[in-house]
């Protein structure tokens, strides 16, 4: 008798396990955060230039501190930068974009100016300026990938609501009695949260990676509390060295990382994305 | 030229936020014929399953779809690969709307190119499409428009032209007469019963029960997802001829027979019922009609499914 | 009750007038029916009653009053597509309740045949005639002092068609509303209107 005791897995499942998977691999990484304490953090200069295996698990660096550590601490720091980035742009566009759609000509023009201005400049350029003037750091870095980041997001919400108050279910809404901010509340909001939520996930490889860059160039994080950023521009004065683990180990978690958040988003985008649903 | 026996037609999706597939029921046991030279409409409860029958004999389902039963095409299984195969060129389809159009080329190009794909010199796909548009009176500007700037009746008779300088032998024209007036609706529906004067056979699917039974050959009455009766336009005219309980109710339901409502819904998915589809709002309901489905039974020259026939 | 005097309409300065001084008077408990070809203005004309479009010239008083801007308007549009009067995220129940007078009661929603079941579910799990019986139910309420049913059944089939006219009807009878019934269904209008002969367009 042919029993199949496991059907085999709908496009759904998947990509919840997928999802799954993913958060699994982040809630490992901040536990794995808390256990380290950062004594690797500091230096030991009778430990330089450890190779992997040699005592530390990823090596150590030209002063003694390990790697296995910074790398741990400084993904988290991605981290906290990306999401904390993510946030705050996404916010910005949706209040930019619900205020273009909804309190009029005036006000929309306004925005839709300000958008096209934001959206024009180069994004390194604005990052560079807005860092640079608020002194780096994680204040600097998080402000910086805001205000260059949320024009994007904005633009589409802004378009999503202004088709949608053309729309026969909105107009009726008003004829039944409702008044704009409840319409606002009830029936626009909603309509974007997906987009929004979307938007959110796919912002964070992207602010990682910004400020990664920005940490490469200087204008970011400092090597005392270090992002993945820092540790790749620092790595960068022994590529020719040969001490390979210094650039590898943090430029392939910094990939991982980023490769996470574009799955989970990717994946949360084909479950919610009313088309593509119900494959 | 076209026989279709015992189609079932379901969906399998997820229930709201589940993560398993249900199967939806859509249509079940589905059973008409088409023949040469004849119009046979498809009239009964609007919803979702009229529209789904064109796209399955057409093969254009979505991939959650599952199909069973047996289309047969002048003479020979229609199986999927085949469906593709003639799709546009032996069976075409006059759609609901002209979404289904390029909407970024003319309409002069949407219909040469239907026209091209049957014959395939461009010489002769654009002395159809002149005749098309002489024969359905499109004038000459109609031409340089886009669809979606097509009005109704004009859309209509775009959709039409461009399923017939197909070349196709059957023609399945899904709600051809939605928003038209009067006029309109009689111009349309003329010219595809010209099209069966010509051979053709043409697949009317309608909720206009007037229009089916002024240029229908035979009506097929659909319900529930599935054919409950098939009768001839002239038993219409004497409601005791009518062999189902829910035909006769669709009769007197038009205003100008009585508008006598009936209490009920028109079942859908996993609300159809287990017995007859027709039971719960049947005048006539028994037990048997509440476990069993009825077969087919021949009366009259027509066939009718239901207990107490 | 309603008047629409001298409404004229055009979809843009350049466009010609899709509507040119049109009067209508809907006395209260009347039922008036409105056909035309496709194309000249009837659901424009639906529109403009119900306090969609404003027209170009011309107003619409009722009871002498012009229709009120913020709150619950008492000339009620049903459309021919339900399915774009409601929001496609809501549940069935929120669309119920939008105009907020609470749920339609029971026996409403009875005799408009729809199944409690449906509450919970959303607008893209029903079928077009179910959609429509709670697009009706949503504007049945003391409120409503005169319904516009734009071509309201013409998607629908007969029965579905005669039962939601039935509910319609009765209603309008008990409360001495007005109807406005667009169509191009002539023999409809005539039992609807009882025999006058519809306003053309």
């Amino acid at each position: 008798m042919n029993i199949r005791l496991v059907s085999l897995p709908n496009p759904r499942q998947k990509s919840a396990a997928s999802i799954t998977a993913c958060l699994i691999l982040l809630c490992s990484l901040f536990i794995l955060n808390a256990m380290i304490d950062e004594t690797g953090l500091g230096t030991d200069l009778g430990r330089r230039y450890l190779a992997p295996g040699h005592g530390s698990i990823l090596g150590t660096d030209w002063l003694g501190r390990d790697m296995f550590t910074r790398i741990t601490k400084g993904l988290c720091m991605s981290f906290h930068i990306g999401i904390m980035s993510a946030i705050g742009s996404s916010l910005i566009a949706v209040i930019m974009g619900l205020a273009a759609a909804v309190f009029g000509k005036k006000v929309d023009a306004i925005v839709a100016l300000l958008i096209d201005a934001f959206l024009s400049v180069p994004h390194i350029v604005l990052l560079i300026l807005v860092s640079f003037t608020l002194g780096g750091g994680f204040k600097g870095i998080v402000i910086a990938v805001c205000v260059s980041h949320w024009s994007r997001l904005a633009r589409i919400i802004r378009a999503e609501i202004l088709q949608l108050k053309g729309s026969d279910y909105i107009m009726m809404s008003y004829r039944l009695g409702r008044s704009r901010r409840w319409i606002m509340a009830h029936h626009m909001l909603p309509h974007v949260s997906s987009q929004f939520l979307i938007g959110l996930i796919l912002m964070f490889p992207h602010a990682i990676l910004h400020a990664a860059g920005l940490s490469f160039l200087g204008f970011g994080m400092t090597p005392d509390r270090p992002c993945i950023g820092v540790l790749l521009s620092e790595s960068m004065r022994h590529i020719s060295t040969g001490y390979w683990w210094l650039a590898l180990f943090p430029g392939a978690a910094l990939v991982a990382l980023v490769k996470i958040f574009d799955v989970i988003g990717e994946n949360a985008s084909r479950m919610l994305n009313p088309r593509t649903k119900q494959e | 030229m076209l026989h279709i026996k015992n189609l079932s037609l379901s969906f399998s999706r997820y229930g709201g936020m589940s993560f398993r597939k249900v199967p939806l029921k859509i249509i079940s046991d589905f059973n008409i014929a088409v023949h040469t030279g004849e119009m046979v409409a498809v009239i009964g409860s609007s919803g979702a399953g009229k529209s789904l029958l064109a796209h399955a004999i057409l093969g254009i389902l979505p991939s959650n779809a599952k199909l069973t039963g047996d289309i047969e095409f002048k003479g020979s299984r229609l199986t999927e690969s085949r469906k593709k195969r003639i799709r546009g060129n032996e069976i075409a389809l006059v759609p609901q709307s002209v979404a289904f159009l390029d909407p970024l080329e003319s309409v002069k190009k949407n219909i040469q190119r239907a026209a091209f794909l049957n014959t395939g010199s461009t010489a002769k796909a654009g002395i159809m499409m002149n005749d098309a548009f002489d024969k359905y009176g499109l004038a000459d500007n109609v031409g340089g428009l886009l669809p979606f700037q097509l009005s109704g009746g004009m859309a209509r008779r775009v959709l039409i032209a461009a399923a017939t300088v197909s070349g196709a032998d059957l023609i399945i024209a899904d709600e051809p007469t939605t928003g038209l007036d009067r006029n309109a609706i009689d111009d349309s529906l003329r010219v595809l019963k010209e099209l069966t004067s010509e051979g053709k056979g043409v697949l009317l699917i309608t909720h206009d029960i007037r229009a089916a039974l002024k240029y229908a050959d035979s009506i097929a009455v659909f319900y529930g997802g599935t054919t409950l009766e098939i009768a001839a336009p002239e038993d219409f005219k004497h409601p005791e001829k009518l062999r189902h309980p829910y035909t006769k109710d669709l009769y007197s339901s038009l205003p100008e027979n009585g508008f006598v409502p009936v209490a009920g819904l028109n079942p859908f998915g996993d609300m159809i019922p287990a017995g007859c589809v027709y039971g719960e709002r049947c005048s006539r309901k028994n037990e048997l009609c509440e476990t069993s489905r009825p077969d087919r039974k021949r009366i009259n020259n027509g066939d009718v499914w239901c207990h107490h026939a | 009750m309603l008047e629409l005097k001298n409404i004229s309409f055009r979809y843009g300065a350049s466009q010609p007038r899709i509507l040119d001084g049109i009067n209508l008077d809907l006395k209260e408990g009347a039922m008036i029916g409105i056909t035309g070809k496709s194309g000249k203005g009837k659901t424009t004309l639906a529109r403009i009653a119900a306090g969609y479009l404003e027209p170009e010239t011309g107003s619409v008083l009722l009871n002498g009053m012009p229709l009120p801007g913020k709150e619950y308007c008492p000339v009620q549009l049903v459309f021919q597509h339900p399915e774009t009067a409601m929001n496609p995220r809501w549940k069935i129940k929120k669309v119920l309740g939008e105009a907020g007078m609470g749920m339609p009661d029971e026996k409403l929603l009875l005799s408009l045949g729809i199944h409690p079941m449906w509450l919970e579910r959303y607008p893209h799990e029903l079928s077009g005639g179910e959609l429509q019986r709670i697009a009706v139910a949503r504007i049945l309420n003391p409120a409503t002092r005169c319904i516009i049913a734009d071509e309201m059944t013409s998607m629908l089939d007969p029965i579905t068609q005669a039962q939601i006219w039935d509910t319609v009807i009765t209603f309008a009878k008990n409360r001495g509303s007005g109807i406005i019934a667009i169509s191009h269904d002539l023999d409809l209008l005539s039992t609807i209107c009882g025999g006058t002969p519809p306003f053309e367009l």
